[in-house]
């Protein structure tokens, strides 16, 4: 709405103006006064835009006229009306280039007005003085011109001006003269123009009234959509922002313009002090690049890196950034991330992970994972090694083309078992098939892997045990070479020496006789001891087979105490026996070699006169065998240990006693063989209770003699203390 | 007074057992020192029972007694199997070769002639 816009002082005419100028004036919603306060403003502008060129050129054009009729009637005063002549085409050649089009057009306008008045005044006043005739109606006419313009009545204004008119008019019809009639059609045409001029204006006032009220309307609808918009727009933004788990900061060039607090958080300072900061602000990379540099460097893309803050924190960030606009300049949004929680996590899974890896490779065992399907996920290297494959060769097999020699998996496998039921299964000197036709012994464990309660696969840990079986083999060729070597000669030295001994081959001096009987005593001590060894090595082997069959408690104690009861005579020693009739399931030749050992055992740690007690009970499902002394006792920390082969409480006890120090071994491989057990209950004071349970119904159904092969896996894989002797038989 | 065929081939073995069943005073007591010539002895002298070592060099004990019931003069003479082996379900071995029997290694001199009447059912 610059008001110089129509600077020709000519309006367009719109057809619908009228119109358009009443409907403003009788409703909206505009005060009446504000209204026209508003109208009378708008008026003003453009009247002094539209009368400004209007004025000066009809100062031009009458001081042309008048310095033309002064010249001609040859009058010498024309020359006093060139300043005005030339302050007029001054303003009116400003105008009219539009030079003044400008906010503050009015007021210049209204300035080069005034001077132009004073040029004409001035004019006036000159030719007053010369001439000293008619041109007072000049004057008269500028100061009413002049005052209608500073009082802005426009009708007073040009009710002065018809009335300069009419006087003009008035002074040539009195004094007819050339001059008058030039100052008569000057005045006529001021007049005229300028009614045209304020009609004109007061029409355009109202049409800009009208165009400013719509307008107003419109622009004010569009402002308050367009400004709520923003104001959400801004809101959800702001939302967003704060609430970003990710730091967000908005950059343009180097220097920060917003950071929400996830940001500020990150890099330890309130978002306030960041604003308007330089990215350095934030701290440095390591190697000292800001946050920018480091982006820069990576191309924007996402990028992690040590960053160390200003507070000093050495954070893991990572950063991603993306170009974009702002305010209509480039600027760069950038979102960081404090990761270092995340990477301290991966960098401890990675750990565990080479660790685990590490183990598994290093692991003599051969490890299997399977899934469902019983097909192989993973293999370590040693499983590769043992199955003579490569390990990667191993993926997806199926376990039982893998592992089974005939490639077919038995119905009783225990893999498939622990793949479908999640049973834990170890299982003893089975054989894995291998590509080279010859199946390879094993041991191996196969335990369920569980995701939440659910079987998802199998770990089946395994481990050659083909060097095992071979040492096996040639202990048990040495034990049977041993069994053989030994006890030839030990039976004719022991046959020679108790024909000697007993008296059978005559009279020998009593010295010779005691010498004999001291070879022969230990020559049965030395029988004892391999057969001991001998029977703990089977036991410990596997190699006994128990013939169980129905025994009478109290018919075995009977034996047992016969057996004995020599030695017990020998020693000075009291044995007593109460045992009920209880038959069980056992093999009796090996319940009487315990029974046996158990009373040798007390009656060798018996005192003098002591008493020895062989009791036989029914304990609930078992048979409860007791044998007593009166013995030094056991201590406490020994009870366990005694049972272990070669262990004596005092290595002088078994030259004193003849014991080997394997008794109390067999004794337990023998109990452990039937399912049952054996231990020890003692006191200083009141001596040793040795007891023996074996169960009434005999040994579990599996027979410990037999192959290993067969073993019953349950019972192998839930015995984690499987050190006794005995395969399969552990407690 | 019966008579006890010992095979062994350990001289020693053959003369304590020898000795032991000799002063029991019921047994009559030869000896052969390998599996055939205790074959040919027994054919030769039909003995009551023979005590027969397990383990010889060339000819072993279930050898020797697998030919003595191939050959009809020993086929019927009541076999004991001498051995030091302990193995569980060595008697059945035995018994299923057609041996009435074992003894075992070390024997008791003073009680063998005892052993050989109760494995034989003599007493």
């Amino acid at each position: 709405m610059a008001p110089g816009a129509t600077g020709s002082g000519r309006p367009p005419r719109q057809p619908g103006r009228r119109r358009a100028a009443k409907a403003p004036l009788l409703g909206g919603d505009i005060g009446r006064a504000a209204y026209k306060r508003r109208f009378r403003q708008e008026c003003r502008t453009e009247m002094a835009t539209a009368l400004a060129p209007l004025s000066s050129g009809l100062a031009v054009i009458y001081t042309i006229l008048l310095v033309l009729v002064l010249a001609f009637a040859d009058r010498g005063d024309w020359v006093f009306l060139l300043p005005l002549t030339a302050g007029s085409a001054f303003a009116f050649f400003l105008l009219r280039l539009g030079v003044l089009e400008s906010p503050r057009a009015s007021r210049a306008t209204i300035a080069i007005l005034l001077l132009a008045i004073l040029l004409v005044l001035t004019g006036a006043a000159l030719q007053l003085t010369i001439t000293g005739n008619a041109t007072h109606t000049t004057a008269l006419g500028i100061v009413a011109l002049a005052a209608g313009f500073l009082v802005l009545n426009l009708f007073a204004l040009i009710l002065v001006e018809v009335l300069v008119a009419l006087s003009f008019a008035a002074a040539v019809w009195l004094n007819p003269s050339a001059e008058g009639w030039v100052q008569a059609g000057a005045a006529l045409a001021f007049t005229i123009g300028v009614s045209f001029v304020v009609f004109n204006v007061r029409m355009r006032g109202v049409r800009r009234m009208a165009e400013l009220r719509i307008g107003d309307e419109r622009h004010k609808t569009v402002l308050s959509r367009s400004f709520n918009e923003a104001q959400e727009s801004e809101r959800r933004f702001r939302m967003l922002s704060t609430a970003a788990f990710e730091g967000i900061i908005a950059l343009r060039g180097e220097t920060i313009r917003d950071i929400n607090p996830a940001g500020a958080e990150i890099f330890g300072r309130p978002a306030p002090e960041l604003v308007g900061a330089s990215t350095a602000a934030l701290g440095r990379t390591e190697d000292g690049r800001t946050l920018l540099d480091a982006l820069t460097a990576s191309g924007h893309q996402v990028e992690e890196f040590p960053f160390r803050t200003l507070t000093g924190a050495l954070v893991d960030l990572e950063a991603r950034s993306r170009k974009t606009r702002f305010h209509g300049e480039d600027a760069l949004v950038v979102t960081v991330r404090d990761v270092t929680e995340r990477r301290r996590h991966e960098m401890e899974r990675a750990r565990l992970n080479r660790q685990l890896t590490l183990i598994l490779e290093s692991t003599g065992e051969g490890i299997l994972g399977l899934d469902a399907d019983a097909r192989v996920t993973f293999a370590n290297p040693a499983a590769g090694d043992i199955l003579g494959r490569p390990a990667e060769a191993l993926d997806g097999m199926d376990h039982a083309t893998l592992l089974h020699p005939d490639h077919a998996c038995p119905p009783e496998c225990p893999i498939r078992d622990t793949v479908v039921k999640g049973q834990t299964h170890a299982v003893i000197a089975e054989r894995f098939a291998t590509p080279f036709g010859k199946p390879i012994p094993v041991d191996y464990v196969s335990a369920p892997m569980l995701d939440q309660q659910a079987v998802v696969g199998a770990v089946v840990a395994f481990r050659d045990i083909s060097e095992r079986l071979e040492v096996e083999r040639l202990k048990d060729q040495f034990v049977s070479v041993v069994s053989h070597e030994l006890k030839t000669p030990l039976t004719s030295m022991q046959g020679a020496l108790r024909l000697v001994d007993a008296g059978k081959l005559g009279e020998i001096p009593p010295q010779a006789a005691r010498m004999i009987h001291i070879a022969t005593e230990n020559t049965a001590r030395l029988i004892r001891l391999v057969q001991d060894i001998l029977d703990v090595e089977r036991f410990r082997a596997g190699r006994v087979m128990l013939e169980p069959e129905p025994v009478d408690a109290k018919a075995v104690a009977e034996r047992a105490y016969d057996t004995m009861k020599p030695l017990a005579d020998a020693r000075s020693v009291v044995l007593k026996k109460r045992v009920d009739h209880i038959t069980f399931q056992a093999d009796s030749d090996r319940v009487l070699q315990a029974l046996t050992n158990l009373l040798s055992n007390a009656i060798k740690f018996s005192p003098d006169k002591g008493t020895v007690q062989l009791v036989g009970q029914r304990d609930g499902d078992h048979i409860r065998f007791e044998v007593r002394d009166e013995g030094p006792g056991i201590p406490a920390d020994q009870a366990e240990r005694i049972f272990e082969r070669f262990h004596q409480l005092d290595s002088s006890h078994a030259r004193k006693f003849g014991g080997t120090g394997l008794g109390l071994a067999i004794c337990r491989a023998i109990a452990v063989a039937h399912g049952g057990t054996i231990h020890v209950e003692s006191n200083a004071r009141r001596g040793s209770t040795f007891i023996l349970r074996l169960p009434i119904d005999g040994p579990d159904a599996v027979d410990p003699g037999t192959e290993p092969t067969a073993q019953s896996p349950h019972r192998a894989c839930h015995d984690a203390q499987a050190k006794t002797p005995v395969h399969g038989r552990s407690t | 007074m019966r008579h006890v065929l010992i095979i062994d081939d350990d001289e020693d073995i053959r003369e304590v057992a020898q000795l032991s069943l000799e002063i029991s005073g019921r047994f009559q007591v030869t000896s052969a020192a390998d599996g055939q010539s205790g074959i040919e002895a027994a054919a030769r002298d039909r003995p009551d029972v023979i005590l027969l070592d397990y383990m010889m060099p060339e000819m072993d004990g279930p050898a020797t007694l697998g030919a003595m019931r191939q050959r009809a003069e020993t086929r019927d003479v009541p076999i004991l199997i001498l051995t030091a082996r302990t193995a569980t379900g060595l008697e059945a071995e035995v018994r299923g070769l057609g041996a009435q029997g074992l003894v075992e290694k070390p024997f008791d001199p003073l009680t063998l002639a005892d052993l050989i009447d109760q494995r034989m059912g003599w007493t």
